[in-house]
């Protein structure tokens, strides 16, 4: 898959809040990309290779801690996830409808 | 500036975009009648209820809500409602006489229980209500009249940052018309759900908004299943959705900014303008069906992967925005937009060009999914049969 070249960013950051990015090409593993967050553009290298769509942490979550995407909760890491790696199902578990939960957080 | 289109103004004053001969069995018994009789008159759009006898209490007064919704909705131009006995068909007659609805009534009761004699009375029947609706003629009506149903299938985070949030934008302007939108898909507001109650028009609106939430949270749990693999399902997680989280936030983008009027069951009707809420299945079909009938002339439905299925009654606009599905899907994405994905086209641009899609099909021009031939409808079902 031929990497996105448009001069400008690669992926996009919605939220400040946001701890991930979501790719706007298929992006390689090594790679220097193009974040853009509001006005501002960083650079990332990727851990690994991001599928069109997918997402990538641009911060580092300690497992256990909130994942935000468009400035709202999107679920918890299950493990330690570093800056550039694919956050997916594998390391970002949902906080809904599970067995256990449920009665904890369901209102009375 | 775009506030008309051409649609059929029906006896009861509502509007429709399409002028269908309605061929709709109400009882599985004959649906393959149905079926028949549709095959011999081109044009036609056939609705098969397969269930009827057995059906109790909350399931029974939704299947009926929901053929009566769709016999009335005022896509159909007239009606050929087939049945297996007069006291079943006659409670439907009864309902649409009233909208005005051309309309034939036909069943197995008398035809002897011989379904080709019932097949050769509904081809005669439905030639002549065919005859009788060529005759109608399209005039300009004020989009007030819309009622449009919103949905997305095989998302994927395209639907979320683009195509959602662009059906949002058409939502709204309809809305400000003084027409009605809706979405569904109650499982898809988990995570979500927050942000919808905050803009409920009541304080019992949010209440049912969470209610809703509440409700499908619990059959997921009960049903004992991880909603992850489920919803989001296979083809989500591959487009990139992880939580079910993550989809419900892009898929309330949809819903656009404007306040939450009510919240209604599957196949409800809206009572008044502006943004509602139905509490339905989030399977497509399903979900379709119970905005047709619920009475929207008018489906708009996202996909982020590619899905072909549209709705029956109400022409289904495609809307994507992945720039793979985009190239790869000409003949099923009505409108595409893969240049506000790449940051090279603002939103509020594609919204100008997705109105205009809108009204020309709202005015006759045919989808993708009504050329093809994608359409049905599917019924939800509440509860066991006896």
């Amino acid at each position: 898959m031929s990497t996105r070249d448009n001069g400008k960013w690669d992926a996009v950051v919605l939220n400040p809040l946001d701890q991930v990015a979501t790719a706007l090409g298929n992006l390689s593993a090594g790679q220097s990309v193009r974040v853009r967050s509001g006005e501002v553009v960083e650079v990332i290298v990727l851990a690994e290779d991001i599928p069109l769509c997918h997402k990538f942490a641009v911060r580092v979550v300690a497992q256990g801690g909130v994942i935000h995407k468009y400035g709202e909760a999107i679920g918890a890491a299950s493990i330690d996830i570093a800056i550039g790696r694919h956050v997916h199902v594998h390391n970002l578990k949902s906080l809904r409808a599970q067995r256990n939960q449920l009665n904890e957080n369901s209102p009375s | 500036m775009l506030d008309e289109f051409r649609g059929y103004v029906r006896p009861s004053g509502r509007v429709g975009v399409r002028n269908h001969l309605l061929i709709l069995s109400v009882t599985g018994l004959t649906g393959p009648t149905a079926r028949r009789i549709s095959a011999c008159l081109p044009g036609s759009v056939v609705i098969d209820f397969p269930y009827d006898g057995g059906l109790l209490g909350e399931d029974r007064a939704a299947q009926d809500r929901a053929l009566a919704g769709l016999g009335s909705n005022p896509n159909a131009g007239a009606v050929l409602l087939i049945g297996a006995n007069t006291v079943r068909v006659g409670k439907f007659t009864e309902l649409f006489s009233v909208a005005g609805t051309p309309m034939t009534a036909i069943t197995l009761d008398e035809c002897g229980h011989d379904a080709v004699t019932l097949t050769e009375r509904g081809i005669r029947a439905g030639a002549l209500l065919s005859k009788v609706i060529s005759g109608l003629r399209r005039e300009p009506v004020s989009l007030l009249n819309l009622t449009l149903g919103l949905e997305c299938g095989r998302s994927d985070p395209s639907s979320g940052l683009v195509s959602n949030p662009l059906l949002g934008l058409i939502a709204d302007r309809i809305v400000d018309f003084g027409g009605v939108a809706m979405i569904g898909e109650s499982v898809e507001w988990m995570g979500a759900e927050h942000l919808l109650a905050a803009r409920a028009a009541t304080p019992d609106v949010a209440q049912k908004i969470q209610a809703a939430v509440d409700r499908r949270e619990g059959l997921a749990v009960a049903g004992g299943i991880d909603l992850t693999g489920n919803n989001p399902g296979p083809s989500n997680i591959a487009g990139g959705l992880s939580t079910i989280e993550e989809k419900s936030l892009g898929n309330i983008a949809k819903s656009g900014s404007r306040p939450i009027q009510s919240v209604v069951a599957w196949a409800e009707a809206p009572e008044g303008p502006g943004f509602h809420l139905m509490d339905a299945c989030s399977y497509a079909p399903e979900s379709l069906t119970g905005f047709s009938g619920a009475g929207a002339q008018l489906l708009l439905f996202t996909t982020g992967v590619g899905n072909s299925y549209v709705n029956a009654s109400a022409p289904t606009i495609k809307v994507g925005a992945n720039p793979e599905t985009s190239e790869r899907l000409n003949e099923q994405l009505d409108y595409a937009c893969p240049a506000v994905f790449s940051g090279d086209m603002a939103l509020e641009q594609a919204a100008e060009e997705l109105f205009v899609v809108l009204v020309d099909v709202a005015s006759g021009t045919r989808t993708w999914g009504e050329i093809l031939g994608e359409g049905g409808e599917s019924f939800s079902r509440m509860g066991a049969s006896i």
